[in-house]
C-alpha cells in the first residue's frame, strides 16, 4: 500500500524535558489511523510538528516518499496537511465564512476579495455536512460543534491530503458526533489520509483502519485495529500486561468507601450561573473525596468555579457548616475552601515570582501585622510545606516557572494547605505531570481526605474518578444527571452516563 | 547576570559615570552631580508611581496632565485664603493640589477596575482634560509665585542638599520598602504577574489596582509641586509636558517590564539617572537636543530587547467577546454616526453660517490631517497593534515636504512619503523581528522622529517653497472643494476598499482577533503587520505634507499629542482597541466629530453668551471620550 506519511525518529525536547523520543507515525492514502495514548504522551507535540506549528529538535518526515521540513503552518497546509487542533484555533469575531476560507480566499486581480464566492463556497461546504448556517455571521455565535466543522471544512477547502484531528468529538453530543463521522467517511472515499486522535475506543474501533499507540513520547505500537482488543489496546497504552489492566488499578489511590458517619460538609443545590451551569447539586462529606465527570463542555470547570465564587450565581444555594453563599473568592477562602484551577499557567502559578511568593499568596493577609509581611514566619512556613511535600526546588527564592509541571502543582496545593482548609477543589490535579509525580500528588490526595479534609476532584481520566472517589456526580450540558457510587462506580457506566446524559 | 532585576541598568550607569569623569570636564564637581540630580528628581518621582502602575499590569498617560492641575492648584488655594491664618493655607495649598491629584488617579483606577477599560484609553481620558482642566482654572495664564513655603518645595537645600533630591530619595526609599515588604507591595506584583490567580488567591484585584492608580496620581502632583517651585512659577501649559514619556522610558530602561508582575524601584531611578546623563552627555560634548532624542529612542529599544522578554500572550477582549461581534461594531459605528448628526443639527439650529458651504470646507481642511493620522492608526489598532510614533513622523515628514518643495512639487510629496514610510517599515521591523511590544516600539520611533525632525530643520519651522504649486495641496481647491478633503475623501475610499474589499484587509482583522489562530491557519501574520505600520508611516507622511503646504512651512514641533487624539478618534469610531474589529467609516466620523467639537465652540464664542476659551476644547474633548467609551463598554455587556 501506498504510504503517505512516514514521520520517523522524531524528538523534542522543552526547557530540556524531554516531550517526544522517537515519536513515529505512519500514515497510508486513503487510510482512517488513529492514534492514542494518555494524557502527556506526546500525541499533541507529534502532530504540532506535523502541522508546522512546533519545530522538531530531530527527525524525519516524508510525505509521498520525499522529505520535508515543516518550518510553518503555511508549509504543512501548502504540502497537504491540515490540522484541527483540540482547542479551537479560529477567529471567533470573524465570519464563518472568513474562517473557512481564511490564507486562500477566491481572488479577483490577485488582492480583490471576491465575497460573493467566498460565502457560496462556504455555504455549500457546510451544506453538505448537513449544516444550515448563515456563514457571513461571526463565527463565536455558533456552538462549539459548529465551530468543529467548520474547522473540517477548511481542510476540506484546501484539499488536504492528510487530516489530522486532535479530540474532534470529545465535546459533541451524539447526533454531531456521527455528522463528523460522516464527514470523514467521505474524505476516506475522496482518497483523504485522516489521522483521528481519541481517548474513546469505541469510536475507533468504528471509525479506523489501523491504530498508534505513544506512552511517554515514544510510539510503542502500530498496528490494524483488527488484530487487537481493546483491553491489548489499554494495557500498551499504559505500558503494563493485560491480566495487570484487568485486576489492578492505576492509579495511586487506595480504593476507599464512604465514611458512612461522615458529616456533610459542603452542600450545594441547584446552581446556575449565566453561562453554562444550569442545574447542579452536590454534597462533599468531611474526610471524602468526591469526584465530578462529564464530557469537555459539560460545566464541570464552572461547577468547580461556582463553588468558589470565581463566577456569579444566579440561582441555587451554597452552604458549609452555616457559612452560606459567599460570593467572591475571599470570602470562600475565609470559609474554608481552597481551589486549584484546571490551567496551573493561566490561572494557578504567578510564573516570575519565586516559590516563596506562590506558596504564601493567600495567606499574606494572615501573615502581616499592620500591612506589613512578617517575613520569618513566611520563610518558617514555606520551609515546612517544601519538606512536607517534598518539592524539589534549589531555594524557596526560586522562581516558579524553572519547576517541574508536578512541583509547581505541589506549590499550589500547599498554597491552601498552609490555610488550614476543610474543603479542597482540584481541578484536573494531575494533568500535563509526569508518572511519577501523578502518583505521589494522588497519594497525596488521598492521605489528606484520610486526615479529614473534604475534597471535590475534576478529572478527564476515568481512572483517577473510579478508583480515587468514593462517589463522582456526573455532569452534562450543565445538569446533574448521575451520581455513582458503590458498586455502580465503574468505569463503563461512567463513560454511558457521561456520554448519554443518564445513568 | 545576577538576581538584580537592575543590575545591567546599574552597570551602564557606572560606566556613564566613568566616561564622563574622565571626558567631561567639570562633571565630578559637586554643582554638576546636584544639578543633574535636581533635574532629575521630578522625573524619578513620577517615574516611581509609574512603576507602580506599571507593576499591576497598567499604564498611566495621564501623569504630565496631573502634574499641571496639581502646580496650578497650589497658588490659586493660596490665593483663595481667606478666614484661618496662613499656616493653614500653606498646608493645604500643598495637600490639596496632592490630594486632587490622588482623586483624580482614583477616577483613572475606577475606569481600569470598575468600568474595564484598557489603561491606555482610560488614562488617555484624563490625559486630554487634565491640562485644559489645569489651563481653565488658571486661564492659561502664567502664575508667579512668591510665597516662600512654595518656593522652598523647589529650591530649598536644607544642610546644602537640594529638597527635591532628598524628597526623591525618600520616594524611592518608602516604595522599596511598600513593594518589598508590604502585603499591599506583594498582592500588586501578584495582580501584574498574573491577574486571574491573584483573584483566585482572595486577593482584592480592583482595591489593588486603584490604589496603584492613586499612588501614581499623589506622587505625579508632589512632582508638580516640585517643578512649579523650580520654576517658581506655574504654567499649566508648560508643567509635566511629555512626563508620561519620559516616566515610561525610566521605568523600561529600570528592568521593570511593561508587562506588569516584575518591578524594580532602584532600576527605576537608575533608568531616569541614566536617560538624564545621557542628555547632559551630548550636550556638554556638543551634540545637538535632537540627536539626544534620537539616542534616547535607541536606548529604550535596546534595553526592552536586552530584558528578553517575549511579549504576554494577550488574553483580551477577543476572548470574552462570544458573540455577536459585528453587530457590536455596527452599534459603535452607528452611536458615532448618530452624535455626529445630532452635532451637526445642534450647530444648525444654534449658529448663523454654521452649515454654510465656507465653513464646513474650513472644517474639512483644518481636520483631514488628523483624518490620515486616525486612518493609519485605525489599522494598526484593528490589526491589534498601537503606533504612538505618528504625530513626530508627521512633524518629520512636514519638514522634510517643505525642504524638499524647494525641488519641485513631486519632490515635495515623494521624499518625505519615502521617509515616513520608511520610519512605519522600521516600527513594524522592530516589533515583528526584535519582538519588541508596539507601545514601547512606536514610544521610542515617536522620540526618534521627534529628533529627526528638529535635526533636519535645524529647530527651526523651514519655510516651504510657495510659487510652485506645492502650498495648493494644503490651501487649493480642487472643483471647489478643498484639496486636503478631496485627498482625505480618496484615501478612505481607498482604506474601506482595502478593509473590506481585500483579502490583505480580512487578514487585519483575524491578525487582530486572534494572531495565534491566524498564524496557524496560515496568514502571513509578520508580513501583514509589516504592511500596518508602513501604511501608518505613510498615513502620517501625508498628514506631515498637508501641514506643511498648510501653513507654507515645515513644523518640527507639531504634532504633539497627535497620536493619542488620533486614538480617541479611532475608539469613538467604534474601533476595539484590542483589535479585530473596527471600520474605516466610522473611524472617519469619529475625526471629523473631534474637530466639529472644535468648530461648535467657536461658533459658541461668536455668540457672546459665554466666553469658553480655548482650553475648555480639551476638556470637553476629554469629556466627550470618556462618554462614548462608557457607552460602548454598556453596549458590549449587554450584548454578551
Amino acid at each position: 500500500m501506498d504510504e503517505l506519511l512516514a514521520a520517523t525518529g522524531i524528538c523534542k525536547a522543552f526547557d530540556g524535558i524531554p516531550a517526544l523520543r522517537d515519536a513515529q507515525l505512519r500514515v497510508r492514502v486513503g487510510e482512517v489511523h488513529g492514534l492514542i495514548g494518555q494524557n502527556g504522551a506526546g500525541k499533541s507535540t507529534l502532530i504540532k510538528i506535523l502541522s508546522g506549528a512546533q519545530l522538531a529538535d530531530s527527525g524525519q518526515v516524508l510525505l509521498s516518499g520525499s522529505p520535508t521540513h515543516f518550518a510553518n503552518p503555511i508549509a504543512a497546509q501548502a504540502a497537504g496537511i491540515a490540522t484541527i487542533h483540540q482547542e479551537i484555533s479560529l477567529v471567533g469575531l470573524r465570519s464563518v465564512a472568513e474562517n473557512i476560507m481564511l490564507g486562500r480566499e477566491p481572488r479577483r486581480f490577485g488582492f480583490w476579495l471576491d465575497r460573493e464566492a467566498m460565502s457560496r463556497q462556504a455555504q455549500t461546504l457546510l451544506g453538505g455536512f448537513g449544516l444550515t448556517v448563515d456563514v457571513t455571521r461571526p463565527l463565536a455565535a455558533y456552538n462549539i460543534a459548529t465551530q468543529q466543522l467548520v474547522a473540517i471544512a477548511r481542510a476540506v477547502v484546501s484539499r488536504a491530503r492528510l487530516v489530522i484531528m486532535d479530540e474532534p468529538t470529545s465535546s459533541l453530543d451524539d447526533r454531531e458526533v456521527e455528522t463528523l463521522f460522516g464527514v470523514i467517511r467521505r474524505l476516506k472515499a475522496d482518497g483523504v489520509a485522516v489521522v483521528l486522535i481519541s481517548h474513546r475506543l469505541d469510536e475507533l474501533y468504528a471509525m479506523c483502519d489501523r491504530v498508534t499507540v505513544m506512552r511517554d513520547g515514544s510510539t510503542v505500537m502500530q498496528e490494524a485495529l483488527s488484530k487487537v482488543t481493546k483491553l491489548q489496546l489499554v494495557a500498551v497504552m499504559l505500558g503494563r500486561s493485560a491480566e495487570e489492566v484487568a485486576q489492578a488499578g492505576q492509579t495511586a489511590f487506595t480504593r476507599r468507601h464512604t465514611p458512612s458517619a461522615a458529616a456533610p460538609l459542603l452542600q450545594a443545590q441547584n446552581l446556575a450561573t449565566g453561562t453554562r451551569l444550569r442545574n447542579v447539586s452536590l454534597q462533599v462529606n468531611q474526610g471524602e473525596i468526591v469526584g465530578l465527570g462529564g464530557l469537555l463542555g459539560a460545566g464541570r470547570t464552572e461547577t468547580a468555579r461556582a463553588l468558589f465564587g470565581a463566577d456569579s450565581l444566579i440561582s441555587g444555594t451554597v452552604e458549609m457548616d452555616g457559612i452560606r453563599n459567599w460570593r467572591t473568592p475571599r470570602e470562600a477562602i475565609a470559609a474554608g475552601i481552597g481551589f486549584c484551577p484546571e490551567d496551573r499557567k493561566l490561572e494557578g502559578i504567578v510564573a516570575d515570582l519565586s516559590v516563596r511568593e506562590n506558596l504564601t499568596l493567600a495567606l499574606l493577609p494572615r501573615l502581616a501585622r499592620m500591612g506589613v509581611v512578617d517575613a520569618a514566619e513566611q520563610g518558617r512556613i514555606v520551609d515546612k510545606f517544601i519538606a512536607a511535600l517534598r518539592i524539589k526546588t534549589t531555594s524557596h527564592e526560586q522562581p516558579i516557572r524553572e519547576l517541574s509541571g508536578g512541583n509547581q502543582q505541589k506549590v499550589l496545593l500547599a498554597r491552601w494547605l498552609c490555610m488550614q482548609p476543610r474543603l479542597l477543589i482540584l481541578d484536573e490535579p494531575t494533568r500535563g505531570i509526569d508518572v511519577g509525580a501523578k502518583a505521589e500528588i494522588q497519594r497525596l490526595i488521598d492521605s489528606l481526605a484520610r486526615e479529614g479534609l473534604g475534597v471535590l476532584m475534576i478529572s478527564s481520566e476515568m481512572e483517577e474518578l473510579v478508583e480515587g472517589c468514593s462517589r463522582v456526580g456526573v455532569l452534562h450540558d450543565g445538569v446533574s444527571v448521575a451520581l455513582l457510587e458503590g458498586p455502580n462506580l465503574t468505569q463503563s457506566k461512567l463513560m454511558s452516563a457521561m456520554a448519554q446524559g443518564a445513568a | 547576570m545576577g538576581r538584580l532585576p537592575w543590575a545591567r541598568a546599574g552597570l551602564a550607569l557606572l560606566v556613564l559615570i566613568l566616561v564622563n569623569a574622565v571626558l567631561t570636564s567639570h562633571f565630578l564637581t559637586a554643582q554638576t552631580l546636584l544639578l543633574n540630580l535636581t533635574q532629575v528628581a521630578p522625573i524619578v518621582i513620577v517615574a516611581v508611581g509609574m512603576a507602580v502602575v506599571v507593576a499591576s499590569g497598567g499604564i498611566d498617560l495621564s501623569v504630565g496632565s496631573l502634574m499641571a492641575i496639581a502646580g496650578a492648584l497650589a497658588p490659586l488655594t493660596l490665593r483663595a485664603q481667606i478666614g484661618p491664618g496662613y499656616g493653614v493655607w500653606i498646608v493645604m495649598a500643598i495637600l490639596l493640589p496632592m490630594a486632587a491629584a490622588a482623586a483624580a488617579g482614583m477616577i483613572n483606577g475606577l475606569l481600569v477596575t470598575r468600568v474595564k477599560i484598557q489603561p491606555i484609553v482610560a488614562t488617555l481620558i484624563l490625559f486630554i482634560a487634565g491640562r485644559g482642566i489645569g489651563q481653565v482654572m488658571t486661564n492659561g495664564n502664567l502664575q508667579v509665585i512668591d510665597d516662600p513655603v512654595l518656593r522652598y518645595i523647589g529650591l530649598g537645600r536644607p544642610l546644602g542638599v537640594p529638597i527635591q533630591v532628598i524628597l526623591m530619595l525618600a520616594v524611592v526609599v518608602l516604595f522599596m520598602w511598600l513593594l518589598r515588604s508590604t502585603v499591599f507591595g506583594r498582592q500588586l506584583i501578584a495582580v501584574g504577574g498574573n491577574e486571574a490567580a491573584a483573584r483566585l488567591c482572595g486577593i482584592a484585584v480592583a482595591r489593588v489596582k486603584t490604589l496603584a492608580y492613586v499612588i501614581c496620581g499623589a506622587l505625579a502632583g508632589l512632582a508638580g509641586l516640585i517643578v512649579v517651585g523650580i520654576n517658581s512659577s506655574s504654567d499649566a501649559n508648560q508643567v509635566g509636558l511629555n512626563m508620561e514619556l519620559d516616566a515610561i522610558a525610566a521605568v523600561a530602561v529600570g528592568g521593570t517590564s511593561l508587562a506588569g508582575g516584575r518591578v524594580s524601584i532602584v532600576g527605576t531611578m537608575i533608568g531616569a539617572l541614566i536617560m538624564q546623563l545621557i542628555r547632559t552627555t551630548l550636550l556638554s560634548w556638543g551634540v545637538a537636543e535632537e540627536v539626544a532624542l534620537v539616542v534616547k529612542a535607541a536606548i529604550i529599544v535596546a534595553a526592552v530587547w536586552l530584558q528578553h522578554r517575549a511579549a504576554k500572550p494577550q488574553v483580551g477582549e477577543s476572548a470574552q467577546l462570544t458573540s455577536t461581534g459585528r453587530d457590536m461594531a455596527a452599534l459603535g459605528r452607528n452611536g458615532v454616526m448618530i452624535a455626529l448628526a445630532l452635532l451637526m443639527i445642534f450647530g444648525t439650529m444654534r449658529y448663523d453660517g454654521f452649515i454654510g458651504a465656507y465653513n464646513l470646507q474650513s472644517v474639512v481642511r483644518y481636520n483631514s490631517m488628523f483624518a490620515f493620522i486616525a486612518l493609519g492608526m485605525a489599522f494598526v489598532i484593528i490589526s491589534g497593534g498601537i503606533d504612538l510614533s505618528v504625530g513626530s513622523v508627521a512633524a518629520f515628514s512636514s519638514v522634510v515636504a517643505a525642504t524638499m518643495s524647494q525641488h519641485g512639487v513631486a519632490a515635495g510629496v515623494l521624499v518625505p512619503l519615502l521617509c515616513a514610510g520608511a520610519l512605519g517599515l522600521i516600527n513594524g521591523l522592530v516589533i515583528t523581528r526584535l519582538r519588541i511590544a508596539p507601545f514601547v516600539a512606536t514610544l521610542a520611533m515617536l522620540l526618534a522622529a521627534r529628533g529627526l525632525a528638529l535635526l533636519a530643520a535645524g529647530n527651526v519651522s523651514v519655510s516651504a517653497n510657495t510659487d510652485n504649486g506645492f502650498t495648493d495641496i494644503g490651501q487649493g481647491d480642487f472643483l471647489g472643494l478643498p484639496i486636503p478633503g478631496v485627498m482625505m475623501v480618496v484615501a478612505f475610499a481607498a482604506a474601506w476598499v482595502a478593509l473590506e474589499r481585500s483579502v490583505f484587509g480580512r487578514h487585519v482583522l483575524a491578525v487582530g482577533g486572534n494572531e495565534e489562530a491566524s498564524r496557524l491557519l496560515g496568514v502571513h501574520v509578520e508580513r501583514t503587520q509589516l504592511i500596518v505600520y508602513t501604511v501608518s508611516g505613510l498615513c502620517a507622511g501625508v498628514a506631515g505634507i498637508i501641514l506643511a503646504a498648510q501653513f507654507g512651512a515645515g513644523q518640527p514641533t507639531e504634532g504633539l499629542g497627535w497620536e493619542l487624539s488620533a486614538i480617541a478618534s479611532v475608539v469613538v469610531g467604534g474601533t476595539l482597541l484590542t483589535g479585530g474589529l473596527g471600520t474605516v467609516g466610522g473611524t472617519l466620523a469619529g475625526a471629523l466629530l473631534l474637530g466639529l467639537i472644535f468648530n461648535l465652540l467657536n461658533f459658541e464664542n461668536g455668540l457672546g453668551f459665554i466666553s469658553l476659551s480655548a482650553y475648555w476644547q480639551s476638556v470637553i474633548r476629554g469629556g466627550f471620550l470618556l462618554l462614548v467609551v462608557l457607552l460602548q463598554r454598556r453596549l458590549q455587556r449587554r450584548r454578551i
